[in-house]
């Protein structure tokens, strides 16, 4: 079933009422309640290869050079300027080569960095794609664009069009969960806003620094009545409710009743959920005893139980975007995530979840192959914004493993083979979610929007 | 394929075009069709007033007015019957939330219950209407439409987050709805209050309808393309922010009427305005800190002026290689000694007119412009020969290209050497010639002057250390408004420029991409083809309300009359209520729009007597739940299954404000008699009493309570929000701790003591539902109260009793902790001197779970004292942050009371961690964790997490202990919910208090 159009939508719920009172008072069977829950699970167009994602988001800007995409050629002109110096935001000077040893892993033998090694093994199920770019090199506009896909206006993110489209299959769980531990990147709910979307898509922010489960959700916490004590005062609600709604015409009423068992219910299953400790010690070790073992851990568990869209962000602020120092910055933020990928990675596979979880990995930019330069010009050893080219990598449900997409030039400033834009990786995602990301619409101020409103063409080269 | 170039966010609108297009070249035909579309299209015919219809006596109607012969009309035509008049008592409620937002008080009830007068409704709407809620109640279904925000978004750290005028606008609305303003006039001092004459001060307030949106990080197009939104679509229903890029594909409006309006606010510029508040102090102060930007302001245009006509050469070669040169929303970081953007895009729009004016002093500029670099000394020379017999000319210019230049990098300097040498005519000359150079140089219009206005119209020409200094002095003056003794009110209004510019079509919407210049005019939908409305005076935006508020204008009148009937009957009689446009539907009944529309504009514009016609309606009393006879009923059902023909009254759920105001409204505790001031938070406790329409709205951090329940995104123009159902929606009602708190207070209100528990169940059922209890509701209720008893509250952890907490002062000599003192007050979250803080002897001193604060000096530094309970081997680790600038930071020590100090450290806005590897203790040891103030008592706010773990010396040993600082602090013991308080906000969960019929 496609998603309800925004004319059903307000005939269904805010004006008349729909299919469930007219069944019931025509006497027909029921069994309009799902369409009632925006959150209700449906198909896309067409059978998607991926079922759920799962994004880390490196917010601040990883360096592609430094990663996934190796300029010897920057090693050669170490020190002297470039012929094509971009215009970024700071000022920036020769080329910088990087401090970090790239090399080849896998049967495909792409190139990564030493500081992703154990995300490298998984090189084979990976596909690269080094011709990212973006509009500007600020990031506030960028992190828009490449989660809403539209650097001004605001418009609903990927996750809010992915709940849109496909609702969510566990109704006790959030659908689409942000998280980041201690504190929010910048433009905080604007990364997983809902846009013109119903609120109901919106992401849910999780502060993963906190470890106690009943502070990581609103309101699962019951102190003040004991769960045997809510049940006996649910099910009074529920009679009050079941006789309030035999007098009337509307479907709501019945859609509330629902939801008080679906609330109920989430207050055990989320705890559940959140709770890492059940895991055996073995996983817990996989995964690192970190903030970013747990937040990949809690990852795990949300995927497996049916959460459709999740982003890891990797903390407060912007921690990638290292104007200086890069070697020492980029390898301690890389030794935070790196082992939790693999571990990720290593146990979707064993878990049978691999093939249709569509993993995604990168940052709103990437960062200058050249130096940046201090306001008396002195070199920072760090690297400025670069939304000319960067790289980002998919890994998982119907992407093609061991797969490098196109290409920067020489020393890494520019996108110069396959140029690839934020919408062309947006419209790749939703054709591997069951979309085609024309038709995947909503009517809002007397059009008909989209995530990747006129632009985006699905990345093919990278589809297994 | 040009991939970097430029930022065309709305380059994404292609969509509705076929490739290959521009702006300005949409094709004759496409035209003419919107035209013919528009001719016919309903919303763009004139207002008449319909005739009401005559409907036959003797049919089971009951005709209260006009409105009802129209429904009538439609019902009888279609087959159907409307439903009977709801009960009294659904109606008092149906009624008090339509117009006030709030249920009727049980007083208020039992009152009109009992009116016998058969006029009992009227007056009882009357009175409504005469309350101040009403203005509260309505005027956030308009701050809806105006995208209302007490913050900007998103800003840099240099800006100040919150709007000062945000609140001052939000009361205006109130007031003007509770004084029944009329809706043009309404209207028209929300675009130009600063020129309508007749003002009262306040009324600048209005202007907040276009300043209050999103900041946008300040890029100019966004800001006037949110206003051009909220103007068009909120007044008009016309999507006219569609057209930004390319043609309205359905609408007839050309990108030209959207670059139209943008010229109109592009040169109105904002100015901070007072209206009011505030004591003669605050006010000079204010006005000092007013001056202190306008000094720094007139100083930097002056040296920024100075530069650019310094580096003429440089600022004209960039016209060479303007790709190097992004648009605003690509921001980089610039020293003083840059060549700036935003100047070599005046020099580009300047250089342009000159082109298209004929301008003398350009003209070989423009010649030699033209001609390929390849054969530039050839071409030259046919240029000169040419332009000396057809061109007016300029006779200094002519002086510097006596003989033809041989590159264009040569025209760039000579111009340049000339512009130099103009540089020493200081003031007006009286050579024609010589004064047209020096404008080029001086003056307003030049291409070297910044332009005028405040920080966010003329940043883009600085510095990023001025632009940094100068939102520093801004951001004084709004810190001093929000954070005054008093409130102040100020306005953030737009005042026309005093030089007006032109504006050109940016293509595709592209600020690099200029098209034709477009007049100022009112747009072509709307306006007689051949007499189409020029907005001359200014920016022409008095004009343009003028134009919008003209009764001849057949959009303004019949879209508010639909929003106000969305928000009486639950639906619109147009779906789409911000597009009246060709894609709209017809309306379900139009003739009665039409009607209201005409009755509306004849009747001075009252929206109280809209509403009051609307309230008074048998369509608005019949009951929700359809005919009595079955079968009609079914036949209604499958015609007419969204109730477009009004056979019922459309239930609703309340809205997130309604809610919790019913929820205080229920303990009478809710603030009806305060309207307005500065916004408050109200969702951490002790909560606040006022209406939720005080509340705080940050549109960058949408409270989640606000969120779930489909509350405006203040992002955006919302014309009708959602009405979703979700899990969230229930975990808000069943466990926050809002709800709890408000169950708690509801029953305490029911207790009098001595009243049956029979009497206080009907109490709590008058209050939540205004009514009785059935007999079987009484009886569950009953049933629930007994079958639930108070639970034993839970143990503290055993570690809590081993801490103490108090100030003292740390003897840096003894290493010992002198005249140790324990905090006397427990707050439920702190422990500090007494029920204020600071205290009178205490001074700042405070422990928290978390961390805490100094007192005031080094012989009061805060002491967390942790006592042994035996002797034993440990370890300490504990991460100490202080995150605030101000000050000079905190010292912190770990002394042992023998053996001295363990671990200390000094951090200033920095984190850090004092850990002790190994320790040995005897029984009774006290260890003290100590901060205190460092050298200046100034933002001392820390936190200090610690962790003493006993080390395990043989695995034959007890388990070792753990003491947490922060686990082991004393919290709030939570008392559970009794079951009186169950059974409260058992009725709070109930539907019956979330839908009204």
């Amino acid at each position: 079933m496609p998603p309800y159009s925004r004319r059903q939508f307000l005939a269904r719920s805010a004006m008349g009422f729909g299919a469930l009172a007219l069944n019931q008072v025509l006497g027909d069977d029921g069994g309009a309640l799902a369409a009632d829950n925006p959150l209700a699970p449906r198909g896309g167009h067409f059978p998607g290869r991926a079922k759920r994602v799962i994004h880390f988001f490196l917010n601040g800007g990883p360096s592609h050079v430094d990663t996934f995409d190796p300029k010897p050629a920057l090693t050669r002109h170490a020190g002297q300027s470039i012929p094509n110096t971009l215009t970024t935001e700071r000022k920036t000077g020769a080329a910088f080569p990087s401090p970090f040893e790239f090399r080849r892993y896998g049967q495909s033998g792409i190139e990564v960095s030493d500081i992703f090694s154990k995300t490298a093994q998984h090189i084979d199920d990976i596909a690269v794609i080094r011709s990212m770019y973006a509009q500007v090199p600020n990031h506030e506009p960028s992190l828009m664009l490449m989660n809403c896909g539209n650097s001004i206006q605001a418009r609903p993110s990927v996750g809010a069009w992915t709940l849109y489209g496909l609702g969510t299959e566990n109704q006790n769980l959030p659908g689409f969960i942000a998280m980041c531990p201690g504190g929010m990147p910048i433009k905080d709910h604007e990364n997983w806003q809902a846009g013109f979307l119903p609120g109901a898509y919106q992401g849910t922010y999780i502060d993963t620094q906190k470890t106690e489960i009943s502070q990581l959700i609103e309101n699962i916490d019951h102190p003040q009545i004991t769960s045997a004590a809510q049940r006996r005062q649910l099910d009074l609600v529920s009679r009050w409710n079941a006789r309030h709604q035999a007098a009337r015409l509307d479907d709501r009423l019945e859609a509330r009743i629902h939801s008080y068992e679906l609330a109920f219910r989430m207050q055990s299953a989320a705890t559940d959920a959140f709770d890492i400790n059940r895991e055996p010690e073995y996983i817990q070790e996989m995964y690192g005893r970190h903030t970013h073992g747990r937040q990949t851990l809690i990852a795990r568990r949300l995927l497996e139980r049916g959460v459709r869209y999740i982003q890891l962000w990797h903390g407060a602020g912007q921690p990638w975007d290292n104007h200086a120092d890069i070697e020492n910055t980029h390898r301690r933020l890389a030794t935070d995530i790196d082992g939790p990928i693999a571990a990720l990675i290593a146990d979707l596979k064993q878990r049978g979840l691999f093939e249709d979880t569509l993993i995604l990995w990168g940052g709103e930019f990437g960062r200058t192959p050249t130096v940046e330069l201090s306001a008396a010009g002195k070199p920072q050893m760090g690297r400025d914004h670069n939304h000319y080219g960067f790289t980002t990598w998919m890994a998982g449900g119907g992407i093609r493993g061991g797969t490098v997409y196109g290409s920067t030039d020489e020393f890494g400033f520019r996108a110069e083979e396959n140029p690839t834009s934020v919408h062309d990786l947006h419209a790749t995602m939703l054709h591997l979610l069951g979309f085609d990301h024309e038709r995947l619409t909503h009517r809002y101020a007397g059009r008909d929007f989209r995530l990747t409103d006129v632009q985006g063409k699905v990345i093919r080269e990278i589809l297994a | 394929m040009k991939l970097f170039q430029t930022l065309t966010p709305y380059l994404l609108c292609l969509q509705f075009m076929a490739s290959g297009w521009a702006a300005e070249e949409s094709s004759q035909a496409q035209d003419q069709l919107q035209d013919r579309d528009s001719d016919r299209h309903w919303a763009f015919q004139p207002t008449l007033r319909p005739e009401v219809p005559v409907i036959q006596e003797g049919l089971d109607y009951t005709i209260q007015g006009p409105i009802d012969s129209f429904i009538a009309r439609q019902l009888m035509e279609a087959g159907l019957e409307a439903s009977p008049k709801a009960d009294r008592r659904v109606l008092i409620r149906r009624a008090t939330f339509a117009l006030t937002g709030l249920p009727p008080t049980p007083e208020e009830l039992e009152r009109w219950m009992n009116d016998a007068d058969p006029l009992w409704y009227s007056q009882f709407v009357d009175q409504l209407l005469a309350s101040s809620s009403f203005g509260e109640h309505w005027a956030r279904r308009w701050l809806d439409v105006a995208r209302y925000s007490d913050t900007k978004g998103y800003v840099y750290g240099r800006e100040e987050k919150n709007w000062p005028h945000a609140w001052v606008y939000r009361d205006w609305v109130v007031q003007a709805f509770n004084e029944d303003m009329p809706y043009d006039r309404f209207l028209l001092l929300q675009l130009a209050a600063d020129q309508v004459e007749d003002r009262r001060p306040e009324d600048l307030a209005a202007m907040g309808f276009l300043t209050v949106g999103r900041r946008f990080l300040g890029v100019s197009h966004d800001i006037i393309d949110d206003r051009i939104d909220v103007v068009t679509r909120g007044m008009l229903g016309l999507t006219v922010s569609c057209a930004r890029c390319h043609d309205h594909k359905y609408d007839a409006i050309p990108t030209a009427d959207y670059y139209s309006l943008y010229s109109v606010f592009d040169n109105s510029i904002e100015t901070l305005k007072p209206v009011g508040g505030g004591s003669e102090m605050f006010w000079d102060g204010h006005r000092e800190r007013m001056q202190k930007l306008d000094s720094k302001l007139e100083e930097l245009k002056e040296e920024a002026a100075d530069r650019v006509r310094s580096r003429i050469a440089d600022y004209l070669n960039a016209q060479t290689e303007l790709e190097k040169y992004p648009a605003a929303g690509f921001d980089q970081i610039f020293q003083e000694t840059d060549i700036l953007p935003a100047f070599v895009h005046g020099w580009r729009d300047y250089l342009r007119a000159a082109k298209e004016n004929e301008d003398p002093v350009f003209q070989r500029w423009h010649a030699y412009k033209k001609i390929p670099q390849s054969n530039f000394a050839k071409l030259a020379i046919e240029v000169d020969d040419r332009l000396k017999n057809n061109a007016r000319l300029n006779s200094w210019i002519e002086a510097a290209f006596v003989t033809p230049p041989l590159s264009f990098d040569e025209v760039i300097l000579r111009y340049a050497a000339v512009f130099e040498s103009v540089l020493e005519i200081g003031q007006a000359s009286e050579s024609v010639d010589a004064e047209s150079l020096r404008r080029v140089m001086f003056g307003p219009g030049s291409p070297c002057e910044v332009p005028e206005g405040g920080v966010v119209h003329t940043e883009a020409f600085y510095a990023t250390d001025s632009i940094n200094a100068i939102w520093e002095l801004q951001k004084q003056i709004d810190r001093g408004v929000l954070n005054a003794s008093e409130p102040v009110q100020v306005a953030l209004t737009l005042q026309d420029r005093q030089q007006t510019h032109d504006t050109r079509i940016l293509l595709r919407g592209d600020p690099l991409n200029l098209g034709a210049i477009v007049p100022r005019r009112f747009l072509k939908a709307l306006d007689d083809g051949e007499k189409r409305r020029q907005l001359k005076h200014g920016s022409g935006r008095l004009e343009l309300a003028k134009a919008i508020v003209d009764p001849g204008n057949p959009l303004v009148a019949r879209v508010i009359v639909n929003r106000i009937w969305l928000n009486i009957f639950g639906a619109g009689l147009v779906t789409s209520p911000s597009d009246f446009g060709v894609r709209a539907d017809l309306p379900s009944h139009p003739d009665l729009l039409d009607w209201l529309a005409a009755e509306l504009i004849d009747e001075g514009w009252s929206l109280k007597s809209l509403i009051r016609q609307m309230v008074l309606s048998e369509a608005f009393q019949q009951t929700s739940t359809g005919p009595k006879d079955l079968a009609i009923l079914k036949k209604a059902l499958s015609r007419d299954p969204e109730n477009r023909l009004l056979w019922r009254a459309n239930p609703r759920r309340l809205t997130f404000e309604e809610i919790r105001d019913s929820l205080f409204h229920s303990t009478s505790d809710l603030l009806e008699s305060e309207v307005g001031g500065r916004p408050v938070d109200i969702f951490s406790p002790p909560y606040s009493k006022r209406r939720a329409l005080y509340g705080k709205v940050d549109r960058q951090f949408v409270a989640s309570e606000l969120r779930v329940f489909d509350f405006a995104n203040p992002d955006l123009h919302i014309a009708q929000r959602s009405e979703t159902t979700v899990p969230q929606q229930a975990l808000f009602f069943i466990n926050h701790p809002l709800v709890l708190d408000r169950a708690r207070a509801l029953a305490e209100a029911s207790a009098d003591g001595t009243s049956s528990v029979e009497s206080r169940v009907r109490d709590l059922f008058q209050r939540t539902l205004q009514r009785d209890p059935t007999p079987t509701e009484l009886e569950e209720s009953l049933e629930l109260i007994e079958s639930q008893s108070m639970e034993a509250l839970p143990p503290p952890p055993l570690t809590a009793k081993d801490w103490a907490y108090g100030v003292g002062e740390l003897d840096e000599d003894s290493a010992t902790i002198q005249e140790f003192t324990p905090l006397p007050y427990f707050t439920g979250q702190a422990w500090q001197g007494g029920p204020n803080w600071p205290d009178a002897k205490f001074g700042w001193a405070q422990l928290t779970a978390n961390g805490g604060h100094p007192g005031n000096t080094r012989k009061h530094a805060v002491v967390r004292r942790w006592t042994a309970p035996r002797s034993m081997t440990l370890q300490i680790t504990s991460q100490l942050s202080q995150d605030s600038q101000p000050g000079d930071g905190i010292r912190a020590f770990v002394v042992h009371e023998t053996e001295g100090v363990l671990g200390s450290a000094e951090i200033h806005v920095d984190k850090t961690s004092i850990d002790v590897s190994e320790a040995s203790i005897q029984a009774g040891d006290r260890i003290d964790f100590v901060v205190d103030i460092r050298d200046v008592l100034n933002s001392d706010e820390f936190t200090w997490k610690i962790k003493i773990l006993e080390k395990k010396q043989s695995p034959s040993e007890e388990d070792p202990i753990q003491w947490d600082s922060v686990q082991d602090f004393p919290q709030d013991r939570v008392v559970p919910l009794s079951p009186w308080e169950q059974l409260a906000q058992a009725l709070f969960c109930s539907n019956e208090f979330l839908f009204v019929d």
